[in-house]
Order: C-alpha cells, then sequence, then structure tokens
C-alpha cells in the first residue's frame, strides 16, 4: 500500500474504533433521555468520575482498569439512582428550564468537585495489561483501544438485548414511548426513571474505565467527550438506541476523517456541520420517531 | 364493588368533577354519559390513578384507591383503556398485548391471549405489525385487548367508539356486551354516543359540567324525557 492509502485506513481504523467508545456514551445518554425527556447536561462529568475512579483504583491498589470496570459500572449505576432519587425526582414535572438547570447545575458542580479534590492536573494510568499496540497489515491498532471497541461494542449489545428481550426492557421501553398509560399497565414508571439513570451511568462507568486506560484524565475531560457525544444523540434520534450507535460510529470516523483531509484542527468543524445538517434536514435523526 | 364516593377533582385549581357519586356491580355495564367536557374522562382517569382527587373517596372492594399510583391500581384489578387509545404505536401489536398483561404469570397472559384473538381475529393476522401501522377500528380493538389481557376486575372504556364508522361502533358495543356475558366482566363505560351505550348498560349516570344529573337503568333513561331532549335529539 502507498504511505498515502495506508494512513487513511489508519485514520478510519482508529476513528471507527473510538467511535464505538462514542456509542456507547451516547447510548447511554439517549436511554436517558428516552424514557424521561430530561438532558444530562452532567453526562460528561459523569465519565470524568468513572474514569477517575478507575485512576484511583490503580494508582492506590494497583487494580488494573479490566478489573475495576466491572466495580464502576456498578458504582456509577448507583450513582444513577441516586442522582435521580435526590435531584430529578424533584423536577419531574417541573417546567423545562427547571430540569435542565438540575443537570447543568450539578455538571459544574462535580467539575468544580474534582479541581478541589484532584486538582487541574493531567492524570494517566501507565501499563494496564491492554498497553501496547499490534500491527495488521501495516496498521498499527492501539491495544487499549481495541479493547475499549470490544468492550463498548459488547456493552451496547448487551444493552439492547436488555431491552428487546426482557420484561423490563419492554417496561422500560413503553415508558419511553408514553409513561401514563404504562403507568396503566402496572408498571412502576418511577422505578423505570431510576433503573434508566442507573443503565445510562452504568454505560458511562463502562466508557470510562475503558478510556481511561489511554486517555488521560483531568476535571475537564468530560466536555470533550460530551459535546460529541450530544451530537451523536441528536443525529441517531433522540431516544434511540440503535441510532445512537450507529451516530457514535458515523462521528467517530468523520472526526478523524475531517482531521485526515482536511486539517487536524478542523476535525470537530465537520462533526458539528453534520449537526447542523441533521437539525436542518432531519430533525429527528436518522433513527428518530418523534 | 366500584364506589366513587363525592370525589372533586380539579386542574389547576378549576373543579372539572364536583361530588361526583357512584357505583358499579359485579357484573354489571354501567354507563356514564355526557357531551364533550362533562368530565367523562377526567372521572376515569382519578379512578385509575392519572388525576389526584382533590377530596372524596374511590373504593374498590373495601380498598380505597383514590391515594394509590396508577401502577398500584391496576395491580389491584382495574383496567383503565384510555381515550385516543393510547396503544404503544412503536411497538408490535403482540407486544401491546403483552404489556397489558405485565403483572400476569406467563401461563395467565398466554391463556388471555387466545381469548382476544378469539375476540379479534384481525389483531391475531396483525400481531407482528407495528401497532401504529393499524387503522383506527383496529387499534381501537387492540387497546381494549390489551386491557382485557390484565384480566381486571373492572374495565373501564374511554369512549371506545369515538371517532369509528357506524359498522365498527355496532361492533365494538357488541364486543362490550359480549365480554360481559361471557367472560362476566364488570364494565365502566364512558361514552358520547348515548344511544348506543343506554341499550347496552345496566344501570347509567349522566354527567353535565362535572356534575352527575340523572342515574338509571339503560331503558329507563332511554325513556327518558330530559335525556331524549338533551341527548337524543327528540
Amino acid at each position: 500500500m502507498s504511505p498515502e492509502v495506508t494512513l487513511l485506513v489508519q485514520s478510519l481504523v482508529s476513528g471507527l474504533l473510538i467511535g464505538f467508545v462514542f456509542s456507547l456514551l451516547s447510548v447511554g445518554l439517549t436511554l436517558i433521555f428516552g424514557v424521561m425527556d430530561i438532558v444530562n447536561f452532567a453526562h460528561g462529568e459523569h465519565l470524568m468520575l468513572a474514569m477517575y475512579l478507575t485512576f484511583w483504583m490503580w494508582y492506590l491498589w494497583g487494580i488494573d482498569p479490566l478489573l475495576s470496570l466491572p466495580v464502576v459500572a456498578i458504582a456509577l449505576f448507583i450513582l444513577g439512582v441516586f442522582t435521580y432519587k435526590v435531584l430529578i425526582k424533584h423536577v419531574l414535572d417541573a417546567p423545562m428550564l427547571a430540569q435542565i438547570f438540575v443537570t447543568f447545575g450539578l455538571m459544574i458542580f462535580l467539575r468544580s468537585l474534582a479541581q478541589v479534590l484532584w486538582s487541574e492536573d493531567y492524570r494517566r494510568i501507565g501499563d494496564t495489561w491492554v498497553s501496547g499496540r499490534i500491527e495488521i497489515f501495516g496498521i498499527f491498532i492501539g491495544l487499549p483501544q481495541l479493547v475499549a471497541a470490544i468492550g463498548a461494542v459488547i456493552t451496547t449489545g448487551v444493552l439492547y438485548i436488555f431491552l428487546k428481550k426482557t420484561r423490563t426492557g419492554w417496561a422500560l421501553e413503553a415508558t419511553a414511548e408514553n409513561k401514563e398509560v404504562a403507568g396503566l399497565m402496572g408498571i412502576d414508571t418511577e422505578r423505570m426513571f431510576a433503573l434508566a439513570w442507573g443503565l445510562g451511568l452504568a454505560s458511562v462507568g463502562v466508557a470510562g474505565a475503558l478510556l481511561a486506560t489511554f486517555n488521560p484524565i483531568s476535571p475537564e475531560v468530560g466536555a470533550v467527550f460530551v459535546l460529541v457525544t450530544f451530537v451523536a444523540v441528536a443525529l441517531g434520534g433522540f431516544g434511540s438506541v440503535p441510532g445512537a450507535f450507529v451516530a457514535g460510529i458515523i462521528i467517530g470516523v468523520v472526526q478523524v476523517l475531517g482531521g485526515f483531509l482536511w486539517e487536524p484542527r478542523f476535525k470537530t468543524v465537520l462533526v458539528y456541520a453534520i449537526y447542523l445538517g441533521v437539525v436542518f434536514i432531519r430533525p429527528q435523526g436518522l433513527f428518530g420517531q418523534r | 364493588m366500584l364506589q366513587v364516593e363525592a370525589i372533586e377533582v380539579r386542574y389547576d385549581d378549576v373543579p372539572a368533577l364536583r361530588d361526583v357519586s357512584l357505583e358499579v356491580k359485579e357484573g354489571e355495564i354501567v354507563g356514564v354519559i355526557g357531551s364533550n367536557g362533562a368530565g367523562k374522562t377526567t372521572l376515569l382517569r382519578a379512578i385509575s390513578g392519572m388525576r389526584p382527587v382533590a377530596e372524596g373517596a374511590i373504593i374498590l372492594d373495601g380498598v380505597p384507591l383514590h391515594t394509590l399510583k396508577s401502577h398500584e391500581i391496576a395491580a389491584h384489578g382495574v383496567a383503565h383503556v384510555p381515550e385516543g387509545r393510547g396503544i404503544f404505536a412503536y411497538q408490535t401489536v403482540l407486544r401491546n398485548l403483552y404489556l397489558g398483561a405485565f403483572l400476569r404469570t406467563k401461563e395467565e397472559r398466554d391463556e388471555m391471549l387466545d381469548r382476544v384473538f378469539e375476540l379479534f381475529p384481525r389483531l391475531y393476522e396483525r400481531r407482528n405489525q407495528q401497532a401504529g401501522t393499524l387503522s383506527g377500528g383496529e387499534q381501537h380493538m387492540l387497546a381494549i385487548g390489551r386491557g382485557l389481557m390484565a384480566r381486571p376486575r373492572i374495565l373501564m372504556l374511554d369512549e371506545p367508539s369515538l371517532g369509528l364508522m357506524p359498522k365498527l361502533v355496532d361492533m365494538i358495543f357488541e364486543l362490550v356486551q359480549r365480554i360481559n356475558r361471557e367472560d362476566g366482566l364488570t364494565i365502566l363505560l364512558v361514552e358520547q354516543n348515548v344511544l348506543e351505550s343506554l341499550e347496552v348498560a345496566d344501570r347509567a349516570y349522566v354527567l353535565e359540567t362535572g356534575s352527575l344529573v340523572l342515574e338509571g337503568g339503560g331503558r329507563e333513561l332511554l325513556d327518558d324525557p330530559q335525556v331524549q331532549k338533551a341527548y337524543l335529539g327528540m
């Protein structure tokens, strides 16, 4: 292969890999939105917490991120349920502005808390079980990125099967479509809301543990990912899990391709151009139903 | 069986129902008739816990329902088929029916499913179709079928004939009688279609701007000059 082609394929592969992680993050966000029409603006900060949790478990006790992953996922699940019960539950019937400010305020609170507790310093997890890279036909693939992508796909798949095949999953989907009628069916919709928050943040937990193996960690790390996540959720169609999955991959690829074909500093410009395109041409998103 | 005792329901402090009391006995078809905006839907929403009850009480076999949430009321055996059908449009017909039996065991669910498909062969044909793609009449059938799937003690139907062509309206009312007779199901029916409702109802109440103004046997009310003048155009 000529160097240009190699570089192109290299870019495509790395875009694809990070795209899967975007997918998982977006699925978590869209799940919460789909079930209760509330946008979690603190989604990125929840990711940041997951990454710090992974980091500290590695730093203090030498636990490998792959081992701490389930712990982080469960911790974030609990945090999600807690967030719902303590904050979100009280604004369910409040005006939209109040709902926005609750999670927006939470975002600022969590970010500031991280700055106070852990300083602005960038942290990095050193050697892990997945460090290193492999070479296939002259294409280099970072093992952490590869493992992150695989982990993200598995988690998204499990979540999707849960939604489609289990009774509780059906109840979640029914609540998402019409919470009043879901209540008439005997579904405890408030429990479903709590579950959506738990699952939404557990997805973030998995993504955070996987990202922590190669991405530097700082109090602002959430902001980097969350904007892309919002674009993916809009592109996929608010509330659509398959939509968020596909959109996450598209955005991952577009981002690196934009950097490759154009200029690295413009890479996010293309992503937002897609977002504008969605808003103008197909506001309901690719898979959106509403 | 079901007692509604002097309830008041408000929307933003404006009472939509005032001092409404009614009773449904086991095995009865009870109609609540009245024009648009009389508060018929509000009454059903209050019973199923979708609207808070400001005053009064709703009792099902000695259990106060008015302090419970929707899903708890459903668990006590109240099935509410909401106005405008309220089906899950993005789910299949079968999934809608399964959701109706959410609180039932798998055996009960499958048993009831056979009955629903027997009553509505059309739903069987369309079982794997997205519910939103059904025709208006089929969506009514699905909503009623989904209500039956819960094996309720009392089935509440909110305007089941609304927006249907006359042939289908007849079919729906026949069906209401059929499930009452064959399955022994108690039914509370809210309707604007006064003539047909009174024909199938054992007893009925007339609701006007949030208050009950008349009650009596279905036939009795059909012969009532006041009802004839106000609702039957005679």
